[in-house]
């Protein structure tokens, strides 16, 4: 107690100095417009800089998965190469005649893009591109993922491109089985942005969880054999032949960062023939 | 004793009179030159008096201003402030020596003119740019804050001056 009183006879005056000025800083921020203001902002300020070196701490952390997903895509990318040079040379070594192969005259070109906007969790799911009609986009163009299909282009302008995802009610891709070969359509009816519907697969067909779905390439969208997912449930409409076929799907719409954007040029256009029935 | 008290608050009472009612009229008309002479009662307080009392009366002076000025806890930032470095401001200051006779008050009378110009603008100074930067409330105005403290502290020492010589006050 004496020391505590000798302490305060010592340091009494900058102890009472610092109670009043906080005294008066107080009423100064309570009762003056303008110092509030300016420390109200300057609050701000220091929250939105911290908030931002958040931002840039997150942004690296996910750098390195972004980073990471690259590289595996790249070793994928490189073993198809591969695989397509000796299967060139196959071919090559054993056609001697002048048939004309639709696949290996189908021309295909891949723009890499970015994703600048994306929702997940309405039943209209978008995300924007930042490519455009000047790098050559146009809507009816297929998008993929670093793990599959991600979506079809439905609208463009100069430079970006509003794409529709796999996940929404508006979805439609013609798939199949890797192993069966039976081929649906995939429709997306939510709220789950992991899973979707493979419809119409005729209930004899031979499914078992697990199997892979893959494009069939029914149309001038997707070449055959992107995978698109995994079947992980099955289910029985009522009245029919079909079933439906719960698909967990391969892209991860909830971090998608970057996409390519496919172009096929189609030696035939057969989608005339597709419309003249209707 | 009696009469050194009641120097030193009749000293305060019509110096914050006069710095609420006169000088604050002339600071609004020119921003740049306010005229600020109460400190001039926390200066002149007596060399004995406890530190926590002059910090106290440092508080309630500017304070009483700020009642005028109808700006809370401005004026009783910078009043605290000088009040707090008065102590550090006479240390400094010290006759070699001699040190001081306690029982005298830091006035022209027993310090000498030139000391007490000396002691008056070292406080002075420090009280003008405390004030003008708890005003702006950033530093961001630097260079207002110095050329309001320069212009300001100019004007007030010559009114200080006056002061001196007209009052001489010996406590």
């Amino acid at each position: 107690m004496r020391d505590l009183l000798l302490l305060f006879l010592r340091y009494g005056g900058f102890l009472l100095f610092l109670l009043l000025e906080s005294i008066s800083f107080w009423l100064i921020v309570r009762y003056n417009k303008n110092q509030r203001a300016i420390l109200d902002n300057t609050i701000h300020l220091a929250i939105q800089r911290i908030d931002e070196r958040i931002q840039n701490i997150t942004d690296y952390l996910s750098l390195s998965k972004i980073n990471e997903e690259v590289v595996t895509h790249n070793a994928q990318l490189l073993d198809s190469l591969v695989e397509q040079k000796v299967w060139i040379q196959k071919v090559l070594s054993e056609c001697t005649s002048d048939s004309l192969r639709i696949d290996s005259t189908t021309f295909l070109h891949v723009y890499p893009a970015r994703v600048i906007s994306n929702t997940i969790n309405s039943s209209n799911n978008l995300f924007i591109i930042d490519k455009g009609q000047k790098d050559g986009i146009r809507p009816r163009m297929g998008v993929l993922s670093m793990q599959g299909v991600a979506g079809i282009v439905k609208a463009t302008n100069a430079h970006y491109s509003l794409v529709i995802p796999l996940i929404n009610r508006q979805a439609r891709l013609s798939a199949m089985l890797a192993r069966s070969g039976y081929f649906g359509s995939l429709l997306w009816e939510g709220p789950q942005p992991n899973t979707a519907w493979l419809e119409d697969i005729p209930n004899y067909a031979d499914v078992t969880l697990g199997d892979l779905v893959i494009t069939s390439g029914y149309s001038a969208i997707f070449p055959p054999g992107i995978p698109v997912g995994k079947v992980i449930g099955k289910e029985t409409p009522p009245g029919g032949g079909f079933v439906r076929l719960k698909v967990a799907l391969n892209t991860d719409f909830a971090r998608l960062h970057y996409v390519y954007v496919l172009k096929m040029t189609p030696p035939f256009d057969f989608s005339s023939l597709q419309t003249a029935t209707q | 004793m009696n009469s050194t008290i009641f120097h030193n608050a009749v000293r305060l009472i019509a110096l914050v009179l006069l710095q609420g009612l006169l000088l604050r009229r002339i600071a609004m008309e020119w921003p740049y030159f306010h005229i600020v002479l109460y400190p001039l009662a926390i200066m002149l307080l007596p060399l004995r008096m406890p530190n926590t009392l002059v910090i106290t009366l440092g508080f309630a002076c500017g304070l009483l201003v700020d009642i005028f000025y109808q700006t809370p806890g401005l004026h009783a930032s910078a009043g605290t402030w000088t009040a707090f470095v008065r102590a550090f401001v006479l240390r400094y200051l010290e006759p070699r020596g001699a040190g001081y006779n306690v029982n005298y008050s830091p006035t022209a009378w027993r310090m000498g003119l030139g000391w007490f110009l000396r002691y008056a603008a070292i406080l002075m100074w420090l009280h003008l740019f405390f004030l003008f930067s708890v005003e702006a409330f950033t530093f961001v105005f630097i260079g207002e804050i110095l050329l309001k403290t320069t212009l300001s502290f100019t004007l007030s020492m010559l009114f200080v001056f006056i002061y001196t010589v007209v009052f001489n006050p010996i406590e």
